[in-house]
């Protein structure tokens, strides 16, 4: 019974995508963009001009195209669209905060090379990406340490007690445990999918699977919410929670699980609202920050004006008045664009992340196993979650909780662990069938 | 003049972020053009290379052995009649038992309303449910394993 194998060469995309074209013009474009705003603010500084602003964005733009040419030679056949759209964030990132403090400036342009270094590492090294799905226990214990550990040897910074301090720089586990989280529920949705989407046995109507195929999933799902609960990370319980239920939907196709999952997140946030003070904190200035505005209302005001003096076409680069917004350089960069760019510079960065989410839809769908599929919509939840949280956040669309705004905000842990999770994705989209 | 071009260069700032987007899109769009073109039927024979099978793994039967490989080549009827394209001589399995079937390079395993079932993964198949690589297909007391991978060519 041995038969045929086909051995034929695999033919690539046809057209300007095969060659990496569209690639390398749109970060050219990218470039351009890059530069303008650089020489803006060089130009646009009174007294000393700082000259390693321009070197900064020259590097970035540059070794943006030399990860280009290295993937042109090596032949490698990941996603075309991914890398202009963040080198764009990025740049974007990084001018804004040359714009409001060198200082943060100069350490994000370190952490965007340490960033990119580690994406070309990942689509080298982890190309094949299928074998990870054999240590999923490994992840699982992984994440809990880096968990633990800052409950026990942390530091406190914005409310949260989730970053371990190493003198010169501080690291926060938490951003890469979203990563190993999406890799365990991957893998173990992968292997018990049949099961959990059919069930063994019936409740009321429902069927539901044995309680040994998902208590492992609940126990994970319980401890991790219970962690950043004591390390009071809000942001960071809601990612987790909202990319839980996006792969568990997408392995199993089954409302059940995510109206059950919405049903235990509504408990949660209830709980939450009367055990802890700082959530209740944040629903009241939510619903009406202007009584506090001198007090704990005060960043989401100065976020909201700042959004409002903006525009259309916003007050132009260097011109906008963001100081006056506390943490602008993180988590409050949002208002600073929207200032500064306008309602297009805003929206604009907001089409970029969907168009993120889209492509990384696309890879989901085309991904050759249950695996890689499941990892890419994971990842793509979690980007698309986070992005999505603080906006919603900044813009008092949604109970601000503090997270990173992806590739923008001032943060070398969450940078390193987005371009982890770009090049995951990428790797996927390399190994995908064109054929589909 | 200086300030005039400090204006300008500050609006190009903008102006290169919202055209980079409508290029984006543009190609983006026709990217997914291109894609809905049907290939050439000779351009899709030699892009094929996935090898699709099912492996024995577990057999009572003393035609089936540990080991024994079946392609996928196209759809497949698992059954113990001599119409079905993969016959299990088990007691257990019916005459038609079995489906496997390709919709849009996904496989299929569909239970042709058989008597005993047919269990994936030791889950019964009540509905069509798509394979992936490694699940484990029981019919009767016939284990398969579904193998599915892309023949790297060098």
């Amino acid at each position: 019974m041995s038969g045929v194998f086909y051995a034929a060469p695999h033919s690539n995309i046809k057209g300007p995508a095969g060659s990496r074209t569209v690639e390398r013009n749109l970060l050219f474009l990218a470039a351009l963009y890059l530069l303008a705003g650089i020489m803006t603010l060089y130009l646009g500084e009174p007294g000393v001009r700082v000259v390693i602003t321009v070197a900064a964005g020259l590097t970035v733009a540059a070794v943006f195209l030399l990860i280009h040419f290295y993937w042109k030679v090596v032949g490698f056949r990941g996603d075309h669209y991914l890398l202009p759209v963040t080198a764009v964030l990025i740049s974007t990132g990084l001018v804004f905060l040359f714009r409001l403090d060198p200082y943060y400036g100069v350490r994000q342009f370190i952490w965007i090379l340490l960033g990119l270094g580690t994406l070309v590492f990942t689509s080298r090294v982890l190309l094949d990406i299928r074998f990870l799905g054999d240590y999923k226990y490994i992840y699982a214990l992984l994440g809990l340490i880096a968990l633990i550990l800052p409950i026990f040897f942390g530091k406190v910074q914005g409310g949260a007690k989730s970053w371990l301090d190493f003198g010169y720089f501080q690291l926060q586990p938490s951003e890469f445990v979203k990563i190993l989280l999406v890799l365990f529920l991957a893998s173990y949705l992968a292997e018990n999918r049949n099961v959990l989407a059919v069930g063994t046995r019936s409740l009321g109507g429902i069927s539901l699977p044995g309680l040994s195929e998902w208590a492992p999933l609940v126990v994970m799902w319980g401890i991790s919410l219970l962690l950043l609960v004591f390390q009071r990370d809000l942001g960071a319980a809601l990612i987790y929670f909202g990319t839980f239920l996006a792969i568990v939907y997408a392995a199993t196709a089954r409302i059940f699980y995510v109206l059950f999952g919405l049903g235990l997140f509504i408990a949660g946030a209830s709980a939450s609202y009367y055990l802890f003070d700082h959530v209740r904190a944040r629903v009241l200035i939510w619903l009406n920050p202007w009584p506090y505005i001198d007090n704990i209302g005060y960043q989401i005001t100065q976020s909201l004006f700042a959004i409002g003096s903006g525009g259309a076409l916003g007050v132009g680069l260097g011109q906008g008045y963001p100081g006056y917004i506390p943490l602008v350089h993180s988590d409050f960069i949002f208002p600073a664009i929207c200032e500064e760019l306008g309602l297009l510079g805003g929206a604009g960065i907001i089409i970029l992340f969907m168009i993120l989410i889209f492509r990384g839809v696309k890879i989901a769908l085309r991904a050759r196993d249950e695996f890689s599929a499941l990892v890419a919509i994971g990842l793509t939840s979690l980007l698309g979650l986070q992005a999505f949280i603080i906006i919603a956040g900044v813009t008092k669309l949604l109970p601000l909780t503090g997270v990173t705004l992806p590739y923008i905000s001032y943060g070398g842990s969450s940078l390193v662990a987005n371009f982890i999770l770009l090049g995951l994705l990428l790797n996927i989209s390399h190994e995908a069938d064109d054929s589909l | 003049m200086f300030a005039v071009f400090l204006l300008i260069l500050r609006y190009a700032f903008l102006f290169f972020l919202v055209i980079f987007i409508i290029m984006l899109v543009k190609w983006m769009v026709s990217d997914l053009l291109m894609e809905k073109e049907p290939q050439p039927a000779g351009q899709k024979e030699m892009s094929k290379v996935d090898i699709v099978r099912l492996v024995v793994i577990n057999s009572s039967l003393p035609d089936l052995n540990y080991g024994d490989i079946f392609l996928i080549e196209r759809d497949l009827i698992i059954g113990r009649g001599d119409s079905s394209s993969l016959v299990i001589k088990d007691t257990f399995a019916s005459n038609q038992h079995a489906r496997i079937f390709v919709r849009q390079g996904q496989y299929w395993l569909e239970d042709i309303e058989s008597t005993n079932g047919t269990f994936v993964n030791e889950a019964q198949v009540k509905q069509p449910v798509v394979l992936a690589d490694g699940d484990r297909i029981r019919v009767g007391s016939v284990t398969f394993q579904f193998v599915r991978w892309r023949h790297e060519v060098g």
